[in-house]
């Protein structure tokens, strides 16, 4: 039953109606439900968040108050959350048929739940309860993440319902048909955990905080590399289901020279090391590698396939100006070489040791740790520099253009996918969540999407009524004239095909046609 | 979109249908809990180390403490208790070991790594696992410019008769040198 049509039936569900239709039901497209649950879940990682920090005397001791101020927060939010969802159980389609919706609401599991996050401080006013206790007890509220994860598990395993094993981790790990949002949960879950450890990797340089807080650090990092342990194994396991990585071994073994699959088994590797050799070899220097964890995200984001795309086809003319580029660097270093080695012996001292001058001066950062000092070498310096300038920008603006065309090429495709989508007339509601999820990975707006929806439905409507788009005729008197006799063909058709007698008595009926029309028909009819 | 750009499922409704899991499933599953294993161990011994690296560093900054508050009763004949060095006649080697020895205020300290492990070192040394979780005192020398001190490890035989600039820096996990503090003695 529709939320709106339960608020309009009965005048005093009207604001229960009215919230539960604003904020928790999940079939209307355009309320604030994904937006309130996506803030609710966001509080609720924060929490846990908090309350693994409580834990770390040098965190929480000097901040007590801000997290007590927190805790008020969250414990604020959680109460209005369920207090308006018990206020709105009677528009609940779920509760609306029950004798009395709300007390089903409070008995049903997720409200259970609810209640479980909330409750125990609210005891803790007039029952004393050790602060440990109560701290456990917060934990619980990451059990009202069930609230999105169990539907994401049944509509998951529904769709893979008499899939194998493997397959299913292969949809769960992979975007098919079949993933649904558990896939999505499973990746924001892996780059949530990358975007934590590289934070980690980052601050953890600095001396003092290490000093504090080496511990937590160690945590953090076993729990993202158990993590993306786990992913790299089960990717590798169930790439044979990808047609491209066909056979037990040898496909494994090609997927995991895949690009992607080094990328996870670098961000996994210095920890092994570490962990087996730290006794025998100084091994630091591989903690620096845990930063390659961030191209991880690579997976999960269109721009890098974007921008190696554009790569792939400009390559012969990056590669062609790459080449002018280390043929300048080569004559300007020889040249300084030149005219600079019997001034500055020790700055010029050979090729090599002036290439480095060349480099720097060409790419225009100039450090001046070597600069010429001869008039000829200075005079040199100031026409390669000029060069330079110019020569050094030449793959920078291929690139960017490159990366544009390729942007724009894929923005192409949107309007591709919508016109398959539109060959049966409609977009449906599935086709249009598909087409914003390719534009969002484009960032195309949900505003263009629509435009273009738009525009190319009013094309089809045209194409299908034999007229040309208006702006083709405008822009072409031959495209106009073709179109006019188009139409006094399709006209004649008519005549042809109708009652000649009876559209004659029509057209004599006052305001029925316009003397124009009247004068039309009669032309043709007399012909 | 991604949808429509993944590549699709190998399975196909109208072949004969599939085991659910078979036995290489389950020889991965084994496969990974093996693995699974082994990181859980390698972070077991990681942690192990850390906690004992924490010690370690506990262990340094009490030690920092008790030297400043020894040093601060150089030349004082009242203090009470009385400074357990005697200043002017020991060596910093023979006030080291009063300062250490059982009874004295730091003669409850210990290597946290191991008890076979030296308590105090000259050195951290990848080559001589028995200083990982050691003490090593360095000596501070007044840099040319003022601009503060270089430190290197102390002589046993160094005289205490004058203020000693000095820095604790402990051995911990992968034989790194975590510095505590710099203290005058």
């Amino acid at each position: 039953m529709d939320s709106n049509n339960i608020a309009q039936n009965q005048p005093s569900l009207r604001l229960t109606g009215f919230i539960y239709a604003w904020f928790f039901d999940q079939n209307n497209p355009n309320n604030y439900q994904k937006t309130f649950d996506k803030w609710i879940y966001i509080l609720i990682i924060l929490n846990a968040a908090c309350i693994v920090a409580e834990h770390i005397p040098s965190i929480f001791d000097p901040y007590q108050a801000r997290f007590h101020q927190f805790e008020l927060f969250s414990l604020g939010v959680f109460t209005i959350e369920y207090i308006m969802r018990l206020f709105a159980a009677p528009a609940d389609p779920e509760f609306s048929n029950r004798k009395l919706p709300r007390f089903a609401f409070i008995r049903s599991p997720y409200a259970i739940i609810d209640l479980v996050a909330i409750l125990p401080f609210y005891l803790a006013l007039f029952i004393p309860l050790d602060l440990r206790v109560l701290r456990l007890l917060r934990l619980l509220r990451l059990l009202k993440l069930l609230r999105a994860v169990i539907p994401a598990v049944q509509e998951f395993a529904q769709a893979n319902r008499g899939r194998t094993f493997r397959q299913q981790v292969f949809a769960l790990l992979n975007p098919t048909p079949t993933s649904g949002k558990l896939h999505e949960m499973v990746d924001s879950f892996v780059v949530w955990w990358v975007f934590i450890s590289v934070v980690c990797v980052i601050i953890e340089s600095v001396d003092s905080i290490h000093y504090v807080l080496g511990m937590q650090f160690i945590y953090v990092d076993v729990i993202s590399v158990s993590i993306f342990t786990m992913e790299y194994l089960f990717r590798l396991y169930s790439c044979v289901e990808d047609p491209k990585y066909q056979g037990a071994i040898k496909g494994r073994i090609d997927a995991a020279k895949s690009p992607l699959a080094i990328i996870d088994f670098l961000a996994i590797v210095p920890f092994f090391l570490e962990g087996l050799l730290h006794h025998i070899f100084d091994l630091r220097f591989l903690r620096i590698f845990r930063l390659m964890r961030l191209l991880k995200l690579t997976r999960y984001t269109s721009s890098t396939n974007t921008l190696s795309k554009a790569l792939e086809r400009e390559w012969p003319v990056i590669a062609a100006s790459t080449f002018i580029m280390l043929l300048l660097v080569v004559l300007t270093a020889s040249l300084g070489f030149l005219f600079e080695h019997e001034a500055q012996p020790e700055k010029f001292e050979n090729i090599p040791q002036s290439i480095y001058w060349a480099v720097i001066t060409l790419a225009s950062v100039g450090y001046g740790d070597i600069s010429p000092v001869t008039p000829v070498g200075r005079l040199m310096t100031m026409i390669m520099a000029l060069v330079g300038i110019g020569i050094f920008a030449v793959p920078a603006a291929i690139l960017s253009t490159a990366f544009n065309d390729q942007l724009h090429k894929d923005r192409e495709s949107i309007q591709t996918d919508l016109l398959r989508y539109m060959k049966d007339g409609v977009v449906t509601p599935e086709e249009r969540v598909k087409l914003l999820e390719a534009a969002a990975a484009l960032h195309v707006t949900e505003q263009e999407v629509d435009l273009l929806i738009e525009r190319v439905r009013e094309e089809k409507e045209l194409a299908q009524n034999g007229m040309l788009p208006i702006d083709a005729i405008k822009r072409e008197p031959e495209v106009a004239f073709e179109q006019f006799r188009h139409s006094i063909g399709h006209l004649r058709q008519i005549m042809a095909v109708g009652d000649a007698a009876k559209v004659r008595q029509l057209f004599e009926v006052p305001g029925r046609a316009t003397d124009d029309e009247r004068a039309v028909w009669k032309l043709l009819d007399r012909s | 979109m991604q949808a429509d750009t993944a590549p699709q499922h190998n399975s196909n409704h109208a072949e004969p249908k599939k085991p659910y899991i078979t036995s290489g499933d389950i020889a991965f599953l084994i496969f990974a809990l093996l693995v699974l294993f082994i990181l859980m161990n390698i972070s077991y011994t990681i942690w192990k180390d850390e906690a004992s690296s924490g010690e370690t560093k506990e262990n340094g900054e009490h030690v920092v403490a008790v030297f400043t508050e020894q040093g601060l009763k150089r030349g004082n004949a009242e203090a009470n208790p009385p400074a357990v060095c005697d200043f002017s006649a020991m060596t910093w080697a023979a006030c080291r070991d009063v300062m250490f020895a059982a009874g004295a205020p730091l003669g409850e300290t210990k290597n946290t790594f191991s008890k076979d492990n030296l308590l105090i070192a000259s050195a951290c040394d990848r080559n001589d696992p028995h200083t990982l979780g050691s003490l090593i005192f360095e000596k501070g020398t007044p840099k040319p410019d003022g601009s503060g001190f270089t430190y290197s490890p102390i002589a046993d035989d160094e005289k205490l008769d004058q203020v000693v600039p000095m820095r604790l820096t402990v051995c911990v996990r992968g034989f790194v040198v975590e510095r505590i503090s710099a203290f005058t003695f």
